[in-house]
């Protein structure tokens, strides 16, 4: 088999799997199904317009909350009352889990320095890994690689057993070939292992890998959602999606009913799934997008920010499904997901209960998107719980 | 420990099953597989290997549903490719499911065509047969341009 036909067949494969939902909740199926909270979204805009300006709203409270208390804290959660009241985790792996930026390799001597900062403002995804609770996803700065089949942690040891697999793109920045190599040698294997709250170090006979966490928070970029509405930045404020219904529409009427845009403009091929089309207020800045075409059923995924939806405190939150929280990390577009999360959410009896719901919310984090990490999806759950559950405390 | 057994596969079924039926039904093939247990056995534990056991009859379900309404589309919801060819992520849609499975087993998920085997319910020249079938029609595709 070639090169070229595996490395298609894989690339193809990884944008299937991609689509992946989240798994449905064990809890869920042995009582018959998920929760649902709501019904289907109404298909008249304005009411999901109303919709997502109320989601915003809590929204827009709780990353106010956050961004206040984010001011003198890395979580909204003081670290004694998580200490006293977060029953320990059973499996040593949970502090693995989430997005490790890869700081440097030293190979046989010869160390690399990687930095990620520079990635970033170059607009590019830095070398990193992510680590669930099945497997190890990541990006080698070039490459998309994967290994699993299972993972844990024991006496120190890191063990990737199982696959590992990865694209077979060309790359010629020496720092990434580097990275690439280094981690390609430790998958399928065991590394040593030492972790703390930011770093984390993979050491293999020849081979160490430096790693720093992830703050989902602090990247403050739109992640690669599936519509690559890449040019909206909410900056401190909370993005939206809501699905609108398209037929007798197209991308542009829909966009032109976001109050502020005043112009539009696109890319791709217009009334078909390839182009995207994003509206500017008068700064220029953007403000809302989707893409230009329909899907099956015709649904357009807006997203926008919140100040563009004029939204104002005090909204009723009823029917506030279909979020999707920017600064909070919670990437999940699903309204039905986030009516079962709620309800989740609100009914927890505990601080065990709350921090299960916290790691599904990373483990079911949509792919392409930064996931949080466990305790800071614990912190921005408590926050919601808070804004939220009128009867909880 | 159902739930750390559900914990450690649901991934993996969820990532299958999407690759084998779209999105929009693969949370209730794994829904149904997993249910389809506990209304048999009560409870995961029992499992003597559930990873394979699970991914096994995920497929089956996949190929009993395609079967039930052989006119409907297995991918009822229509995805993009983000960084492959859209001829050839066309072309993977298009196989046959036992032909997908085989291929998204061995390729992606690096199995010999012995653990695919165990995965899918069959041998493992089956498995062989099945992804000669389908890396031909891929490599016409591939080759094309």
């Amino acid at each position: 088999v070639s090169d070229d036909l595996t490395h298609e067949i894989n690339l193809a494969l990884a944008d299937l799997e991609w689509h992946a939902p989240p798994a449905p909740a064990l809890r869920d199926i042995r009582a018959g199904g998920p929760v649902r909270l709501t019904a289907e979204p109404s298909r008249h805009w304005t009411a999901i317009l109303f919709a997502a300006a109320a989601a915003t709203v809590l929204v827009v409270g709780v990353a106010t909350l956050v961004a206040r208390n984010v001011g003198s804290s890395p979580t909204v959660v003081d670290e004694a009352s998580t200490t006293s009241t977060t029953a320990p985790l059973e499996d040593p792996l949970a502090q693995l889990m989430g997005t490790w930026t890869v700081t440097s390799v030293t190979v046989r001597g010869t160390t690399t320095t990687i930095d990620a900062a520079a990635f970033i403002e170059e607009g590019r995804t830095p070398p990193q890994v992510t680590v669930f609770d099945d497997h190890i996803r990541g990006f080698s700065g070039c490459n998309d690689f994967a290994a699993g089949g299972p993972i844990g942690v024991a006496g120190g040891v890191l063990t990737i057993g199982g696959y590992r697999t990865i694209t077979a793109v060309g790359c010629p920045e020496a720092d990434v070939i580097a990275v690439e190599g280094a981690i390609w040698a430790v998958l399928g294997g065991e590394v040593q292992l030492e972790v703390s709250q930011e770093t984390m170090v993979w050491s293999a006979s020849d081979i160490e890998i430096s790693f720093t966490r992830v703050d989902a928070r602090s990247l403050a970029i739109l992640p690669s959602w599936p519509m690559s509405v890449g040019r909206l930045d909410c900056g401190s404020d909370a993005a939206v999606t809501v699905d609108v219904p398209g037929e007798g529409s197209d991308a542009a009427t829909v966009l032109r009913q976001v109050p502020g845009v005043v112009s539009i403009e696109g890319e791709g091929v217009p009334g078909t799934e390839d182009g995207f089309v994003w509206g500017l207020d008068e700064s220029g800045t953007v403000i809302a997008g989707t893409a230009a075409g329909g899907v099956q059923p015709p649904v357009f995924h807006l997203s926008a920010c919140a100040p563009s939806l004029g939204i104002r405190p005090g909204a009723d939150l009823t029917g506030a499904v279909g979020t999707w929280v920017n600064r909070l990390g919670l990437g999940q577009t699903s309204a039905s997901v986030w009516s079962g999360r709620f309800v989740e959410l609100c009914t927890a009896q505990n601080d065990s209960q709350l921090r299960d719901l916290a790691v599904d919310v990373v483990n079911e984090h949509l792919s392409g998107a930064t996931p949080p990490t466990p305790d800071d999806t614990m912190a921005t759950l408590q926050v919601l719980r808070a804004a939220i559950c009128k009867s909880s405390t | 420990m159902d739930e750390a057994i559900y914990r450690e596969h649901k991934g993996a079924l969820i990532r299958y099953a999407t690759v084998l039926i779209g999105p929009s039904d693969a949370e209730d093939v794994v829904s149904s597989v997993i249910a389809r247990v506990y209304k048999n056995r009560q409870t995961l534990s029992d499992l003597d290997e559930p990873r394979p056991y699970l991914m096994k009859s995920i497929l089956h379900e996949v190929i009993d549903r395609s079967r039930r309404a052989p006119s409907l589309p297995l991918f009822d919801q229509a995805i993009e490719p983000r960084d492959s060819r859209p001829d050839v992520f066309d072309a993977v849609l298009e196989l046959p499911v036992t032909q997908r499975a085989a291929i998204y087993l061995t390729y992606w998920i690096g199995m010999t065509s012995d653990e695919a085997a165990s995965h899918m319910g069959c041998r493992p020249a089956t498995v062989r047969r099945y992804l000669h079938l389908g890396r031909k029609k891929l490599e016409e595709v591939v080759d094309r341009v």
